[in-house]
């Protein structure tokens, strides 16, 4: 028997030991430590050594990215060939042109059914989708949209998922800056989540629970089933006041104590005339000092993006064209067109989805309630099973 | 005979029993006792969120104060036992697997009372605030979870007391050759956790103490 053998035989004849002395207290002891054994705790590090790991990190990225240059040159340009489908057209390189092959007509047929619309069909790009890490490098085009890499051992639905987000991508690029943020980061998610029968976006759950906790009182007054306050918190029009239309002198006034003394916008007197004598002017003062910096605003992007997926499923063959191509002045005039109805229904929608979605209590699930049920039938089984002999 | 036994259990366990019995039914109450002050909304930073946040913070004391309970409660079930080297058992004349029943029951009921003083602190808790309507209260489910938490502990404990010191020994042993792999493997870099693995399962569905984990929330939305 090796050393090491021979001790942790020991360790474990004295732990025996120690179980005839009490059982209960060493097992409890043991599995309770089990239970709460604490996080592994995280070493602190300074800036300087931080600059450190970031530098030679970056020294490693230049040597590995010299490295793949060196190997491209020496295997020469990849090879590219095109498929295409109907009017799509997706250009790979040569270890992919099989899978593509397949894969393109399955996203093509995907991409016809949510998109109904031959106007934004024909405004995409082709795509370009590189093998291998992407490690071959290809003169860009103007023309040609980039795609991710592919791996040669992806199998078909991965490649057919690829090549709809990177339409979704190039989409989302159709829009201008602003108009951007009323959309998720990729508005054909959704179609792959439901082409895969994966779970959907819990995000009406989630609009659920921040208008239910809502610090501002416009959001609260929305959650309550007031539209033209939804209209207001979804800023579907820009508010001529913020400060009052948006948070009532309570909300001000969470939102001053929660931002702590303040730093250059305001004075320590109005801070406490705020915080500690609730002066709702010295609040005010601030807040509105405050918000020349940054603007808190009543309901996240995630709000904003569902009622744009609201718009686009309300607005059914053409939306998409809709979406990238209409020209309106307000957002409310551009969801309206989206969905070929106007914003307030659509807000309706929105907000009866939102509603629809309020989370079950995480108290006590169904499932954790019949589990605890089946173990402590089990374990009490065990128990019956024991022996009235001891040694 | 299922009298008696209750009747001495209830002997042995009554003073863990009692503070048990204190701390259930405070718990809840301690638990709102803070929303419960005068101008809470105006105070709070956080309003809504602030009062959830300051409400789930108080799980993890009624999954502990469960599991204290399950541990005390089945300890004293078998406590005279292993002191006068089980000849009592012995010298009933009843199977064993109804007398291990016999004290199984006794041990519930006994839990049944700090449960249900837990379930009345959690309803004098939710009667004595005002909630706001996009917040509900869930005394009842919190009740029900705590007594399944309960008695999981229980029952957990109780069959390993119900054991031999050769049973207890084993399952020692087994959690201390986890630990063994686990020092071992680390120190090797192998990049696998044993442990983490076994406390995973322990805990997340369908392990037994998952009931033990997530929000324990009194308020919700």
């Amino acid at each position: 028997m090796s050393e090491f053998a021979a001790r942790t035989a020991g360790c474990l004849s004295r732990g025996a030991a120690a179980v005839k002395a009490q059982p209960i207290i060493l097992m409890t002891g043991l599995v309770m430590a089990l239970l709460l054994q604490p996080a592994h705790r995280l070493e602190s590090q300074s800036t300087a050594e931080y600059q450190v790991r970031v530098d030679s990190l970056r020294v490693e990225w230049e040597r590995k990215r010299d490295a793949f240059i060196e190997l491209a040159r020496e295997l020469g340009p990849a090879r590219i060939d095109t498929i295409r489908t109907g009017p799509f057209t997706v250009l790979v390189d040569e270890p992919l042109v099989e899978l593509m092959s397949q894969a393109a007509p399955i996203a093509w047929d995907a991409l016809r059914a949510e998109l109904h619309s031959d106007s934004m069909l024909a405004a995409i790009k082709p795509v370009y989708f590189p093998s291998g890490g992407g490690s071959r490098t290809t003169e860009r085009s103007e023309d040609v949209f980039p795609g991710p890499w592919i791996s040669e051992t992806a199998n078909l639905d991965e490649v057919v998922d690829r090549v709809i987000l990177t339409v979704g991508a190039e989409l989302r690029l159709m829009l201008d800056e602003p108009s951007r943020l009323w959309l998720s980061a990729n508005p054909l998610a959704r179609v792959v989540a439901e082409r895969r029968d994966w779970p959907g976006a819990a995000s009406f759950r989630w609009i659920y629970v921040e208008l239910a906790t809502s610090g501002s009182a416009v959001g609260r007054r929305c959650f309550d089933g007031h539209l033209p306050a939804c209209r207001s918190a979804l800023e579907l029009e820009p508010a001529s006041d913020p400060a009052t239309e948006w948070y009532d002198a309570l909300d001000r006034r969470r939102l001053i104590v929660r931002g702590g003394v303040p730093r250059g916008l305001g004075t320590i007197e109005e801070w406490r005339s705020c915080t500690e004598a609730g002066d709702d002017i010295a609040c005010e003062t601030l807040f509105r000092a405050r918000l020349e910096g940054s603007v808190t605003h009543p309901v996240s992007t995630v709000a904003h993006q569902a009622l744009v997926e609201t718009a686009l499923q309300m607005g059914g063959v053409g939306a998409y064209g809709r979406l990238v191509l209409t020209e309106a002045p307000t957002i409310a005039d551009w969801i309206a067109a989206v969905a070929r109805a106007p914003a307030d229904s659509v807000i309706e929608v929105w907000y009866s989805d939102v509603i629809a979605a309020r989370p079950d209590p995480t108290t006590l699930t169904a499932a954790t309630g019949w589990g605890a049920f089946v173990w402590i039938i089990v374990l009490a089984a065990v128990a019956t099973r024991s022996t009235r002999w001891r040694s | 005979m299922f009298r008696v036994i209750l009747q001495s259990h209830w002997n042995w366990s009554k003073l863990l029993l009692g503070p048990g019995v204190v701390a259930a039914f405070a718990l809840p109450i301690l638990s709102v006792q803070q929303i419960n002050e005068p101008g809470y909304a105006d105070w709070s930073p956080w309003g809504t969120a602030g009062l959830l946040r300051d409400v789930e913070s108080w799980g993890i004391w009624y999954a502990a104060l469960a599991a204290g309970l399950g541990l005390a409660i089945a300890t004293s079930a078998w406590g005279s036992d292993h002191r006068g080297g089980h000849v009592y058992a012995l010298s009933l004349p009843v199977e064993r697997w109804r007398y291990v029943l016999f004290r199984y029951a006794s041990g519930a009921v006994l839990l049944g009372v700090p449960i249900l003083s837990f379930w009345l602190g959690a309803l004098l808790a939710i009667a004595s605030i005002d909630l706001p309507d996009s917040l509900h209260a869930y005394p009842t489910e919190l009740a029900v979870r705590f007594a399944l938490a309960s008695l999981v502990a229980f029952t957990v404990f109780f069959a390993i007391s119900a054991g031999t010191m050769r049973t207890a020994g084993y399952i020692l042993a087994v959690i201390g050759g986890l630990l063994v792999a686990q020092l071992l493997l680390a120190t090797a870099g192998a990049g696998v956790d044993p442990l983490e693995y076994v406390v995973d399962r322990l805990t997340s569905w369908p392990g037994p103490f998952e009931v033990f984990t997530g929000r324990w929330m009194l308020i919700d939305v």
